[in-house]
């Protein structure tokens, strides 16, 4: 009746196919005994298509009245149009049903899986997917303490995940990374660490540089740290107009500070500098280096 | 035997616990933007803020317990702080964010993972608490009095002696790590709260 769904007149088995790459694959497709009258058709009268080409009568196989198979080997095409069609009356070609062969890869293992810990804010998870699959693939960031579970990471690149809670320091954190499509599922080697070794401070602010009259070689720079961790300092510095830095050496700043004394500096001359931390122990991730700040040194006194 | 995903190295669980008493035992990290976000920054309510501070185990019980029975109580207790806390979160829903308070509570409940783990670690996994005795100090129950600013004071009572108890255990703790846990010296009790 008008408005009716048409009922198919068949079906294609498996219905949503997704194959592994370079493999064989066969379908069948089974016709409804009414269509078999019907439309004076059997399955011999079946005609494979894959996007609109017939497929050679070699790979098709009459399997019963209602059923014939198609078989197709080493299966390299990403996605293939499979279309069942029959002549109808012998000679009206029909679509029955179709499909979309899907081919690609199991997921392979994620590896190299690391994280960085944006102080305050959130955690980034990085690692690799390994080989295309050209299947959608989901990766899932997974993370627990032993005696609580967080929220999963749903990746939408595949290769990172930004966690959204801001992990919390000195309770060791296990993380791995679920990797699933329609051809498996594997889980990447899980990492355990203490996110406050996976730091990476947000950078120095509030550097400011001041001169000294009675030394005119110096400048002394102060600034605040952004994290209440003890962090170590890398500090550098030109002149206004070079492009070169030069660098303190950073056994001069090993130790937690907020100010340093820069010497042996040029009187009477405009210099530059930047600041970054990174915690003292060296574990986490160097910061952003800081809004650049200036100074002048003293002029030389007449001699 | 160490459980899943909990550190198998006591001196890093040792480490992490004192670093944990450290900042929980700052009252910068709980008690201070509570007084000035309910308006008791006076040097009269903060006085009164410190009085008849509500029963937590006290630093000499903890020091004479056990290894395991001190976990014990630290993970209770700080049990009973979690669930304490979320009474309180439920008043600042409908006022305004408080994200010092979300953070202590993750806080706690990384403290109470490390104090499972530490405990796995000693072979005497967590027992469920029993009841203690009052005057023990485990119990913490506020004032009931329904008056708006008695409750302020209530939970400001609350937290001050929160801090407090985490100051003690971040204090037992570093005598584990010194091996002295079981010296009976009476360190003299240390402010660990900022000069009121």
């Amino acid at each position: 009746s008008i408005g009716q769904i048409v009922e198919p007149c068949g079906y294609i088995y498996p219905e949503f196919p997704v194959v592994q790459r370079g493999s064989n694959f066969t379908a069948i497709c089974v016709l409804k005994e009414k269509c078999l009258q019907q439309y004076y058709v059997n399955a011999s009268f079946i005609v494979w298509k894959t996007n609109h080409a017939a497929v050679p009568k070699e790979q098709v196989t009459v399997i019963n009245r209602t059923t014939s198979s198609v078989t197709f080997t080493n299966m390299v095409l990403q996605s293939v149009q499979l279309t069942c069609n029959i002549l109808s009356f012998g000679q009206i070609e029909q679509n029955v049903y179709g499909t979309t062969v899907l081919s690609g890869f199991p997921p392979d293992i994620p590896t190299n899986l690391s994280c960085i810990v944006h102080e305050g804010k959130n955690m980034l998870c990085h690692w690799d997917p390994g080989r295309e699959t050209y299947l959608e693939t989901n990766y899932t960031l997974k993370s627990e303490w032993p005696t609580e579970k967080f929220a999963d990471c749903h990746s939408k690149r595949g290769t990172s995940c930004l966690v959204s809670f801001s992990p919390i320091y000195f309770v060791n954190i296990e993380v791995w990374v679920e990797a699933e499509n329609a051809l498996g599922k594997v889980l990447s080697e899980a990492i355990n660490f203490d996110p406050v070794d996976k730091v990476k401070p947000n950078p120095p602010y509030n550097l400011s540089v001041s001169n000294s009259e009675e030394l005119s070689s110096i400048l002394k720079l102060t600034w605040n740290n952004s994290v209440p961790l003890r962090l170590k300092s890398d500090i550098q510095y030109r002149t206004k107009d070079a492009s070169d830095w030069i660098q303190v050496p950073l056994e001069d700043t090993v130790s937690p500070r907020t100010s340093f004394t820069i010497q042996d500096l040029k009187p009477f001359t405009e210099y530059v500098f930047r600041i970054r931390t990174v915690k003292e122990d060296g574990k986490g991730y160097w910061s952003d280096w800081s809004e650049e700040a200036s100074g002048i040194t003293y002029e030389d006194r007449p001699s | 035997r160490a459980a899943r995903g909990c550190s198998s190295s006591s001196p890093q669980l040792l480490s992490q616990l004192q670093s944990q008493a450290n900042i929980t035992g700052d009252t910068g990290s709980l008690l201070e933007p509570y007084i000035h976000l309910q308006d008791l920054n006076t040097p009269t309510l903060r006085a009164a803020c410190t009085e008849y501070p509500v029963a937590f185990p006290s630093e000499d019980t903890l020091r004479a317990l056990s290894k395991p029975q001190f976990l014990n109580t630290v993970h209770a207790t700080l049990g009973r702080v979690w669930h304490q806390l979320g009474a309180l979160r439920q008043k600042f829903l409908k006022t305004r964010p408080f994200p010092a308070l979300e953070r202590a509570r993750w806080n706690i409940q990384g403290i109470r993972n490390n104090v499972y783990c530490m405990a796995q670690l000693l072979n005497h996994p967590l027992e469920i608490p029993k009841p203690t005795q009052p005057g023990s100090g485990a119990s913490m129950s506020t004032a009931t009095t329904p008056s708006i600013f008695q409750t302020k004071l209530d939970s400001c009572r609350f937290l001050w002696s929160y801090h407090s108890f985490m100051g003690s255990v971040g204090r037992v703790f570093r005598e584990w790590r010194d091996g002295s846990s079981r010296s009976r010296r009476h360190s003299p009790r240390h402010s660990l709260l900022r000069a009121w």
